[in-house]
């Protein structure tokens, strides 16, 4: 259904309308050539599109969680892997045919690409003690030998041994022994997303031919490998079995609505071509292909098919009104071009503003959709006319007739005149239901639940689950006091400690960390003595079990996987039952408490692994994506306004929009409970797409009251004029969307059923709450004075608020984890490494302060000995985004002139910082350029270089010495700015070898010649840890000038928030 | 006049200076002017001569940074034109600040729009007209508003129950209109005159390189039209209601940075639609001699407003200028600057420089010229070209 305007005068849409249609109908064929030349151009992208095959593409780059996991992967190994699971289908899995069968899977193993590691029931490595006197200790593989050849006795050996390896049950082997394990660890270069494929298939081989030679077995295989393939599977079997369903419904649905074929070709062939552009732009921008992403296509086939429907529509009208076929079209564009570009414009803002989330896959979707939907909307207009030309599309029957058609609409419309109040009373009750509701929502990413039982993955996890164990891993990184730390016994008893303490706790499957294997070593050594499942009391002796079991490690089984390269630090590995990501959160918050109770700070160590951070990213972007809803119904309202010309209509015109959201996330919450990533932006996705509904109703009646009607006889003409057509396109949105559900990856499916449900209730809303809203609160169809509308805006303005806060779903804060250095400093090989070394010592010891604030005065001396000086407070949080720098509020007090000028900076690492400016005289915030870097810092010798640049990872590093400086011995470091458009060549650091101070800077410009010099001085330590330098004195070499920087009263952890860094707050 | 002059300074300084708690700043300077010409109209005296300005500000402030209160009164003394010689409260406010929710109330000024030479979006607060014919300076709206603040966005809604007039020169100053304005009888279109109130929301927010701002104002149009008084020979102001959403826009490319403003207006009883806005670019040499930056900046601005509504200077609007800033120690700075009509070359043209003396002193020097054809708003200041000089001493 149109809109058309009854006004006898012209709008510029229409003209422009009518201009394309002219041009158009008159060219045809070039419009058409045109349109796939283009076609054809954008369609190239499709070469270089590729499928995704790692899960860490959920992630972006500076993720928190995602940066803290691949730190502990590069400190260990990767956790890539492949998890052979063969389980006995009678028996125990200690029978000769099974150990065989692991055995060759372990031999397999090792020749799969990229594999670096391979652990199996057959291989563990199992510490003896042989020799008469059980005095010497041999490290073997438990099955040695051939298992073919293996006796009952040598099985029950097997099962005995692997009986007494406390490690195995629960990881490698179940625990009712039927099933056992072979894990392969790859490293994947990551260069090619064949590699993982490549993997994959080599393992599924492995399996075929292994269940071929063992019928008596079952055997699977699942993993990473797995799951990163899945999500490849999981993209092409959507696009196989969706795409097809999606043509069919939406051929089916337009024939049937324009009861036309060659225009039904026509639609066909537009949306068709955007479709394939939209997925075609991921080539352009290399947004790999998740199964998120190939959602796009279908969503543009969707939303896009609306606008060709209206057009073919009005101009099948105007032909059987007795209009030529040109002349229809002409006058179907004219009418059309307003109405589509307003329903254009409030999608994309509904999908742009799913750049908020957190998410590359969505952000990826957002963008593919609106590139589409915007093809679509071009194309609509200009090769969508030129086919129904070139198609001799023709109209059949008689006009219709409006009046008369829709009984049940008048009967609806005088309903609803009738009973508003009622009406509006139950809607705003239903809707705080919902919204209590919805408030509870959680989200739960649990990966493996994101691909349904279609895919193998699922089915082979479900598998593993079932009979070997859980395969959710949490990793902990827990550091020791130095170098060689682990050795401590003290440490070990700490970390024996949480071990056990882990074991107790009901979501626990299995615990793996270096204490169990020195506990196991000890005990073999005494004899076997049950009661030497302890860890030694001395250092000595833990270093010997360790050297013991070490000597007898064959290589690639080493120990790298669970201790650092220099020995300081252990990692810990928990398998927890299939628990949700709520648990998940409270579990590993209670681990972490409990190691800040029982351990010593470095022990301290927080839970990381794929479950962990998916969990943190799903919390964290429903958070972001609140903002995002927030920014879309804000430009939503705002195009509403203009498209209303009624700023009163155009806010009330929201509420319909909200509500269908708030009550679907409410059913949502009661039906199923929880959602994950994608699930959460379906509201934005909805609004821009229900809102069109809204768009036609109201500008149909605001035509009718124009005519002069009464807003009851408007209401009840607009209802059975707009009503057919509203439940026509909302039939159309709710089978393109279910066509979603049907995915087999959680978050399209639950994508599509949440915006099939809140498709669903918008059409209800709209033709009941919308009539409803308007007459009540727009009773004068004149613009009224504002002073009268003050009661009913607030009203409006306090309901509106309301719904957008139950749309918020509550969220914890994502926590940030920091390295952790070691004092290998002056034992690291090359002076690279060793400066490399003191840099991150320095930033360890000077990271964790949190915050700091402190009055600063600044005296500028001229080489004549005049001065000028500057008052400021400053305040900076530390790197409040992993990955970021630190952002830092400077507010001047003095000079006079400058007094309340503020500076804004958020640095970034790899990128120019973010700088905001507020001048006081001129009342407002704006950005200013920080790529000066080398500029001058309110006219003093420090650049604005000087006071950010001072992260450790802008910088190579060397040490050329060691040298005395003043009573101290201080390292010297050579810095060179890894940034070009540095304004140095590089930077002299005196740093003190026991406390780690700063002492001097020399700064060398680009020619090498040195510049500047910047003394520490005054070095106070806050809060017992940090040592913070009260003077600072910056001499300019070439020009004789100084300045000297001097802080009072300062002081860290003042509990600074990221909002006291907003550049909304600045100047408030 | 002298007398009111020094009581309003002396009760403010000591006064409100004495309380433990509030913190006194603000400026108090002598500005010179010299024309170029002698008074085109009939009435007009010279104006060459020194004028007096104080604007003192207070602050007081919780412990924790909550709860904050501003009063910063305005004065100007100028014995050449009664209706130079004005007061103002440009600030009298109290804010409300915890967490993300922020809350005011008194009266206050708020700029929008991100253009140098002009902004065009920009519409809560009423032009001090008197104190610069460029619309930069304005007058302290009266207002309570409510906001939430994001670490990257921020929403505020503002009420606004009282209307300002537009201030303008009078019979005796310069430069001013052809015809006197008779600022003792605007014509408010609005029922409830100038307690008509107005209400607008402001959401602005940062995306990686973008900054962007979205505004609404509903009630009365700042800028008024003008209505002959045949009796009087005099014109009147008259104030319109208007319904206004606007966006701004700034991109910061390193050193080039481009912005864009633009606003839809429906204005009048008629609710007649028009647009306006304007977009330009900056870019900055950095230390090009020694620390010294020097920047241009290039926008242009138009406006669609039809013949009938309140006129405005930049309907299709040229603006050059660059500036350079010497980064030194006592913050010298250097302007120049000129806007064309580019349909009529209508232009004004303004270049100067200041530096700070010592701790406390500015001085400004600077330079305006007005070129144009006869026959237009703008054209009733030629033979306004003036050189003004300031000094100022900040506390």
């Amino acid at each position: 259904m149109s809109t058309t305007k009854d006004i006898a005068t012209t709008t510029t849409f229409e003209r422009c309308g009518r201009a394309i249609g002219v041009a158009v109908t008159t060219h045809p064929k070039k419009t058409l050539l045109a349109g796939l030349v283009a076609f054809v151009l954008v369609a190239f992208g499709l070469t270089t599109a590729r499928f995704s095959t790692d899960y860490r593409i959920f992630f972006s780059k500076d993720d928190p969680g995602l940066a803290a996991f691949e730190h502990l992967e590069s400190t260990f190994t990767k956790t890539d892997n492949v998890l052979f699971v063969v389980k006995a289908k009678e028996g125990t899995i200690f029978q000769a045919d099974a150990l065989s069968a692991l055995q060759e899977l372990t031999t397999v193993g090792w020749t799969l690409p990229h594999a670096t590691r391979v652990d199996s029931l057959t291989n563990f490595q199992h510490p003896e003690a042989t020799g008469a006197a059980h005095d010497d200790i041999v490290v073997r593989a438990l099955v040695p030998g051939d298992a073919t050849t293996l006796d009952a006795d040598g099985l029950a050996r097997a099962r005995a041994a692997a009986a007494s390896e406390p490690l195995l049950a629960g990881s490698l082997l179940s625990r009712d022994e039927r099933t056992a394990a072979v894990n392969v660890t790859l490293r994947l270069p990551g260069k090619e997303p064949r590699e993982v494929t490549e993997s994959a298939d080599a393992a599924r081989r492995a399996v075929d031919a292994a269940r071929a030679k063992h019928p008596g077995l079952e055997i699977r295989a699942s993993g990473m490998a797995f799951m990163n393939d899945a999500f490849m599977q999981a993209s092409i079997r959507d696009m196989g079995v969706m795409m097809p369903l999606m043509v069919l419904v939406m051929l089916v649905g337009m024939v049937f609505v324009m009861r036309s074929k060659r225009a039904t070709v026509a639609v066909a062939a537009i949306i068709g071509l955007s479709a394939a552009m939209s997925m075609a732009v991921a080539g352009w921008l290399h947004y790999p292909l998740t199964p998120p992403a190939v959602a796009a296509p279908m969503i543009v086939l969707t939303v896009a098919v609306a606008d060709g429907v209206h057009i073919v529509l009005a101009a099948l009208e105007a032909m059987r009104e007795g209009k030529t076929r040109s002349a229809a079209i002409v006058s179907s564009l004219e009418k059309n071009l307003e109405a589509i570009t307003y329903t254009w414009l409030t999608t994309i803002v509904g999908f742009v503003c799913l750049n908020y989330s957190d998410a590359p896959p969505v952000t990826h979707l957002a963008n593919m959709t609106c590139f589409g939907v915007t093809i679509a909307f071009v194309y609509s207009f200009t090769v969508l006319p030129a086919l129904l030309v070139l198609l001799r599309v023709t109209a059949k029957g008689q006009p219709r007739r409006e009046e008369g058609r829709s009984g049940a609409m008048a009967r609806v419309a005088a309903f609803v005149v009738k009973r508003r109040l009622p009406l509006l009373v139950g809607t705003v009750l239903v809707t705080i239901v919902a919204g209590v509701e919805a408030s509870r929502l959680e989200t739960n990413d649990q990966f493996v639940r994101y691909f349904d039982k279609s895919i193998p993955f699922r089915r082979d996890v479900d598998f593993t689950m079932a009979n070997l164990s859980g395969i959710y891993r949490l990793e902990y990184q827990v550091g020791s006091d130095g170098a060689s730390g682990i050795a401590s016994p003290a440490y070990l008893e700490r970390l024996d400690a949480f071990g056990g303490w882990l074991r107790a706790q009901p979501e626990v499957e299995h615990v793996y960390s270096i204490a169990d294997v020195v506990k196991r070593v000890n005990q073999v050594i005494s004899g076997d003595e049950p009661s030497a499942y302890r860890i030694p009391t001395s250092r000595e002796a833990v270093s010997e079990a360790l050297f013991v079991y070490e000597m007898g490690l064959p290589p690639g089984l080493d120990l790298t996987d669970r201790v650092n390269v220099d020995r300081s630090a252990a990692r810990l590995t928990v398998t927890v039952k299939d628990v949700s990501s709520k648990q998940m959160t409270a579990f590993t918050a209670r681990s972490e408490a409990w190691l800040r109770e029982h351990a010593p700070k470095p022990m301290w160590a927080e839970a990381t692994g794929p479950v962990v951070i998916f969990s943190q990213l799903g919390d964290r972007n429903a958070k972001s994506m609140v903002q995002g809803d927030f920014v879309s119904l804000a430009l939503i309202s705002l195009c509403m306004i203009i498209v209303l010309r009624s700023w009163r209509l155009g806010i009330l015109s929201v509420l319909p929009n909200v509500i269908p959201i708030v009550v679907g996330y409410g059913l949502w919450r009661v039906c199923v409970g929880q959602m994950n990533i994608v699930a959460s932006v379906a509201g934005s996705v909805s609004l821009g797409i229900i809102v069109d509904d809204t768009i036609h109703f109201l500008t149909r009646y605001k035509a009718n009251l124009a005519k002069g009607l009464a807003p009851e006889q408007a209401m009840t003409k607009t209802l059975t004029a707009v009503g057919p057509a509203m439940l026509g396109t909302s039939v159309i949105l709710v089978l393109g969307f279910g066509v979603l559900t049907l995915s087999s990856f959680q978050m399209t499916s639950y994508l599509g059923w949440l915006s099939v449900i809140i498709v669903s209730i918008a059409p209800l809303t709209d033709l009941v709450l919308a009539p409803a809203l308007v007459l009540m609160f727009h009773k004068n169809p004149r613009p009224t004075p504002l002073h009268s509308q003050g009661g009913s805006l607030m009203k409006t303005a306090f309901s509106f608020i309301l719904g957008l806060f139950t749309l918020a779903v509550t969220v914890t804060a994502a926590t940030d984890a920091n390295a952790r250095s070691a004092e290998e400093i002056l034992s690291a090989p090359t002076p690279e490494a060793k400066g490399q070394g003191v840099a991150m010592e320095l930033a360890a010891r000077n990271a964790g302060y949190k915050d700091l604030g402190g009055d600063v005065e600044m005296t500028l001396r001229d080489a004549g000995g005049g001065e000028a000086k500057r008052r400021f407070s400053i305040k900076v949080l530390e790197k409040p985004v992993a990955g970021g720098g630190d952002y830092s509020l400077i507010l001047f007090d003095a000079p006079a002139d400058v007094k309340g000028t503020a500076v804004l900076s958020h640095a970034k690492i790899g990128d120019d910082d973010e700088q905001w400016l507020y001048l006081p005289s001129a009342h407002r915030t704006r950005r200013i350029s920080s790529s000066n870097k080398a500029g001058a810092f309110a006219g003093s010798e420090f650049s604005f270089e000087d006071l950010t640049g001072n992260d450790g990872r802008k910088y190579d590093w060397r040490l050329t010495g060691t040298e005395a400086c003043g009573s101290l011995t201080c390292f010297v470091v050579e810095a060179t700015p890894k940034d070009p458009t540095s304004a140095y060549s590089k930077r002299i650091l005196r740093i003190d070898n026991g406390e780690f101070r700063i002492q001097t800077i020399e700064f060398f410009d680009r020619k090498s010649t040195k510049l500047k010099t910047l003394a520490y001085e005054g070095y106070k330590k806050l809060n017992d840890r940090f040592w913070r330098a009260q003077s600072w004195t910056m001499k300019n070499h070439q020009s004789g000038k100084s300045t000297v920087i001097s802080f009072s009263s300062m002081k860290v952890g003042n509990g600074f928030s990221v909002n006291d860094f907003a550049t909304g707050k600045l100047g408030g | 006049m002298l007398y009111r002059f020094v009581v309003v300074a002396l009760v403010a300084l000591f006064g409100l200076g004495c309380l433990p708690a509030v913190q006194a700043s603000g400026l108090v300077a002598a500005d010179g002017r010299v024309f170029a010409y002698d008074p085109k109209y009939p009435g007009q005296n010279r104006g060459d001569g020194v004028s007096l300005v104080a604007e003192p500000q207070f602050d007081m402030k919780s412990e924790n940074g909550v709860h904050k209160a501003t009063l910063r009164p305005f004065y100007r003394l100028d014995p050449n034109d009664e209706k130079r010689s004005h007061a103002d409260v440009r600030d009298a406010s109290y804010r409300l600040s915890t967490g993300h929710f922020e809350a005011g109330l008194g009266a206050g000024i708020f700029t929008w729009g991100v253009l140098e030479s002009h902004k065009p979006t920009d519409v809560m607060n009423q032009t001090d007209f008197v104190e610069a014919t460029d619309g930069s300076q304005k007058l302290g709206q009266p207002y309570g508003s409510v906001g939430w603040v994001g670490d990257s966005a921020a929403l505020r809604l503002y009420y606004l129950p009282y209307f300002r007039d537009r201030t303008f020169q009078g019979v005796r100053g310069r430069p001013r209109f052809s015809i006197p304005v008779d600022t003792d009888s605007p014509i408010i279109d609005a029922r409830l005159r100038r307690w008509q109130p107005s209400g607008a929301a402001r959401f602005t927010l940062n995306l990686g390189d973008f900054d962007l701002g979205a505004g609404l104002f509903t009630g009365l149009s700042r800028e008024p039209r003008f209505v002959a008084e045949l009796t009087t020979g005099s014109i009147s102001p008259r104030y319109d209601v208007m319904h206004q959403g606007s966006v701004d826009a700034q991109l910061t490319l390193g050193a080039l940075v481009l912005k864009a403003e633009g606003f839809a207006r429906l204005w009048g009883d008629s609710l007649r639609a028009f647009a306006g806005g304007g977009a330009g670019a900056d870019y900055t040499f950095f230390k090009l001699i020694g620390e010294g930056d020097l920047s241009f900046a290039a926008e242009f601005l138009f406006d669609t407003r039809p013949l009938e509504a309140a006129p405005t200077f930049f309907q299709h609007d040229a603006f050059v200028g660059m500036r350079i800033a010497a980064n030194d120690a006592s913050s010298t700075e250097a302007l120049a600057g000129g806007i064309v009509d580019v349909v009529d070359q209508s232009t004004f043209a303004r270049a100067g420089v200041s530096r700070r003396f010592g701790e406390h002193f500015r001085v400004s020097v600077d330079v305006s010229v007005f070129l144009g054809p006869r026959g237009k708003l703008e054209s009733s200041f030629l033979k306004d070209d003036n050189a003004h000089a300031r000094i100022a001493y900040f506390f």
